[in-house]
């Protein structure tokens, strides 16, 4: 036999095996699709000089790395599933007469057409549809750019390097599978009997204990850099626990059930338990799968749409003043070179200020500033220490304020004796000790409220935890260097201003600060609110884009696995159901059997995604704080409506399938 | 009762024994009751746990006689049930019918078996969808009744032309 017969069979093949090849070749389009799209964005071609253009190619990057991934795995799993539905047609060919090298050559075809039809299309729709999503994503980051010629070389390059080799790998297992088996084995492929799964306890209280741990590390986040540390670990966990538990666990419960002989005795249980056993062993994988697919989707969705719909809310989070400056508010090992900031500086910046705006006749809404020592340590209770770890998220960030200062920015008036201090803390509403040790002088805390705790604390935003400790004017510095074994250099020292003008006047004035600050060697940095606000809008736009990105392929990888499901399941069952009707159930019956089978393996994955998704929310919401974004309310809401239209859109998934099923086995 | 015995795969034998009483409601008691004696006649009672892709073709069809059974029919209908059976096992099965219709069961059978018809007390000839001939065993033996039957089947194939 010739080639060209084998590359006609291959076509012959594919087109009469269409009903199964064509979903899998529509998600190897969707992946190409996806992953084309967000390449060419990655490159960066139109995006010219854009501010917060490197933001946004990071992002996609990022993007261009998950869909990959995903893209990969996705393919060899769907690909596994088609390899077992075409067990009898190899059985069948091998029986007439070919052998195993003649069929591994009419599949390599296969593959070979299959590669190039989805990276055809593919890349065609990529290219027609990169318009469309860069003009969303202009107006989500809320940036301008050009549309260059979407049509980047290098993206179409690593697009069909990565396809190629997945559809490589998948002609590979494929081929291991026809070279182990035995003919006759493939035809009966189909109608393997398979057993009655055992109990496999062992990996069901594996299964539970490995989501309790995942969900006890959830629930129990206490900082926003821990959050961040334990989310990828309670991922892992809750993944492989979820694995386990819908393999080990679910069979477990049927059996326990049916042992109740009362119960499972009935007609409405008899047939559906059974069939529902006997469907779990198959489906266990599938079925984590699509509660998995559904946790990635509910969270990736609900936390950009967040973060989007609360862009502004972060930016005056992030910079709740129209202009600040700051000096050394860094931790000093940051900032070796930086000259100390004195008094004398300071003074001279401020009066710089005050004239610039009273040349321009703009006057002041809000102005405010207050310097202090700032150092990083450990705190043990009311013991505080040098930092001894690297570990930046373990330690505490302490501000060491003169009394006096205190004073000028709360406009309160306390007197310290010598040897005490006030102690405030972000996290705690009251700082519970009688003294603290900062090394080895120890001060007494005299106990102080006030309401302005946030005017010399950082309470929203800090990823470590922060403390501030007032002190009498000369003991600051001692305080300092009993920590840290040496004296301060200098002060840090934050500036706060609004001003009575719109955003260029904004700009223009914090642009007339930084020539200021430049000009008198002061060493700081300038933020003006309406120039940040594009790099706020360039991360979170850019970030809900790959949200959305990643959640609809994620979504479209649930969907068809869940269809594949059925219609697998659909030839299975139509045999089992034809036996039934001649036993004796009349079709109304058999019709609710099917129902209560198939309503509960089909939302168990999404109940269980839901109760994942509800439980990760405490961890989710610190991540999200970490992000600037502190509005737990809105961020409930957000996870809510993400839940609520999730659930919409599987249960139309769930009619359309559930139809094709019955379809088949009617 | 079928020739590819159609029991569920999803089931135990037992529980495939069990399914028409279970789709009538009955109470899982009142089934075991009546499942013990006609599991024991048949000869399947150590392998009612067991399931079909687990048992031989002989033993699977006798489930299928117990699942017939079980109801208390008036009459058991059987399509070929012999078909997919070996002599050995079909020998066997014929025998239990004998022995169940011998305690008042009524059983008709449809097949192309003459050894599974010659065990029948009433044998209808059947041709293009009308009878054209029966037969009563009577007080035949075996051989006999084999012998009457190959001969009607000759009878019919050849359409009564015989060279003498």
């Amino acid at each position: 036999m010739n080639n060209l017969l084998y590359a006609r069979l291959a076509k012959t093949n594919l087109s009469k095996n269409r009903q199964n090849i064509l979903p899998y070749l529509l998600s190897c389009i969707g992946t190409v699709v996806m992953f084309f799209i967000m390449d060419t964005l990655a490159q960066g071609s139109g995006f010219d000089s854009m501010i917060g253009k490197d933001t946004i190619l990071t992002v996609m990057g990022m993007g261009t790395y998950i869909i990959g991934l995903f893209a990969v795995i996705f393919l060899i799993y769907s690909n596994s599933f088609l390899a077992k539905r075409r067990k009898k047609e190899f059985g069948l060919f091998q029986i007439l007469g070919m052998e195993k090298k003649h069929l591994a050559k009419i599949l390599f075809f296969e593959s070979l057409y299959l590669w190039a039809a989805s990276l055809g299309i593919g890349i065609l729709l990529g290219v027609l549809l990169y318009r469309l999503l860069f003009l969303v994503l202009m107006k989500l980051t809320g940036l301008n750019g050009t549309i260059g010629f979407a049509f980047s070389a290098k993206a179409v390059g690593s697009t069909m390097l990565l396809f190629g080799l997945t559809f490589v790998i998948n002609f590979l297992l494929s081929l291991r599978q026809i070279h182990v088996s035995q003919p006759v084995e493939l035809l009966h492929g189909g109608a393997q009997g398979e057993r009655e799964p055992k109990t496999k306890l062992l990996t069901a209280v594996l299964g539970f204990m490995l989501l309790g741990v995942g969900y006890y590390l959830a629930l129990t986040s206490q900082s926003s850099m821990d959050a961040l540390d334990k989310f990828f670990n309670a991922i892992a966990l809750v993944m492989v626990g979820t694995y386990c538990l819908f393999s080990a666990g679910s069979i477990a419960f049927l059996k326990i059930l049916k042992k109740n002989k009362n119960y499972y005795y009935q007609t409405r249980h008899f047939t559906s338990i059974s069939g529902m056993l006997y469907r779990m062993k198959q489906n266990a994988v599938g079925l984590a799968n699509i509660c998995i697919l559904s946790t990635g989707v509910l969270l990736v969705i609900s936390i950009s749409t967040c973060l989007w719909t609360g862009i502004e809310e972060v930016t005056y989070t992030r910079f709740p003043h129209q202009i600040s400056i700051e000096a050394n508010t860094g931790v000093s090992g940051i900032m070796k070179t930086v000259e100390p900031v004195s008094q004398k500086m300071i003074e001279e910046v401020k009066t710089g200020i005050d004239q610039h705006l009273e040349e321009k006749q703009l006057r002041k809404k809000y102005e405010s500033d207050q310097r202090y020592y700032v150092m990083l340590a450990d705190v043990d209770r009311n013991k505080v220490e040098k930092t001894q770890s690297d570990d930046a998220a373990a330690s505490t960030l302490i501000k060491i304020m003169e009394e006096s200062e205190y004073n000028q920015v709360t406009g309160e008036q306390v007197e310290l004796e010598p040897g005490q201090a006030l102690v405030f803390q972000a996290k705690q509403k009251n700082y519970g000790y009688d003294t603290i040790e900062l090394g080895n002088q120890t001060y007494e805390v005299k106990k102080w409220n006030t309401d302005k705790k946030s005017y010399i604390l950082d309470e929203k935003t800090q990823v470590y935890e922060t403390m501030t400790v007032v002190t009498r004017n000369h003991e600051a510095k001692e305080a300092y260097a009993a920590v840290q074994g040496k004296e301060p250099e200098g002060y840090s020292w934050e500036y706060a201003l609004d001003l009575i003008g719109d955003a260029g006047e904004q700009i223009t004035v914090g642009d007339e600060i930084e020539t200021i600050l430049t000009e008198s060697s002061f060493n700081g940095w300038v933020e003006v609110r309406e120039k940040e606000r594009n790099t706020v809008y360039s991360l979170y736009g850019s970030l809900l884009f790959l949200g959305v990105f990643v959640g609809t392929l994620f979504l479209m990888g649930a969907v068809m696995i869940i269809y594949y499901k059925q219609v697998s399941e659909g030839f299975d069952d139509r045999k089992r159901f034809q036996i039934m009707q001649k036993v004796g159930m009349s079709r109304k019956e058999i019709r609710q059997t099917i129902q209560s089978q198939v309503v509960t393996v089909f939302f168990l994955p999404l109940a269980v995604a839901v109760v994942h998704t509800m439980v990760a929310f405490p961890l989710t919401r610190r991540i999200m704080a970490m992000l600037n974004f502190p509005d737990s309310n809105l961020f409930l809401a957000a996870t809510a409506i993400t839940i609520a239209a999730f659930a919409v859109v599987y249960l139309i998934v769930y009619v359309l399938t559930a139809r094709a099923y019955y379809k088949i086995v009617e | 009762m079928f020739q590819d015995f159609n029991l569920l795969d999803t089931f135990s034998l037992r529980d495939n024994i069990y399914l028409p009483l279970v789709l009538e409601g009955k109470k899982y008691e009142e089934m075991s009751l009546r499942a013990e004696p006609i599991a024991k006649k048949l000869g399947i009672t150590q392998i009612l746990n067991k399931y079909p892709y687990e048992v031989s073709g002989g033993q699977k069809q006798r489930a299928a006689v117990a699942r017939a059974l079980i109801t208390n029919p008036e009459l058991v209908l059987a399509d070929e049930p012999s078909g997919a059976l070996d002599s050995h096992a079909a020998d066997g099965l014929m025998k239990l019918f004998g022995e169940i219709n011998e305690e008042g069961q009524t059983i008709v059978m449809v097949t192309h078996s003459v050894k599974a018809a010659c065990s029948a007390k009433r044998v209808l000839f059947i041709k293009d969808g009308e009878v054209f001939h029966q037969l009563y065993r009577g007080s035949l033996g075996r051989d006999e009744m084999y012998q009457k039957i190959s001969d009607t089947l000759t009878i019919l194939a050849t359409g009564g032309e015989r060279d003498e």
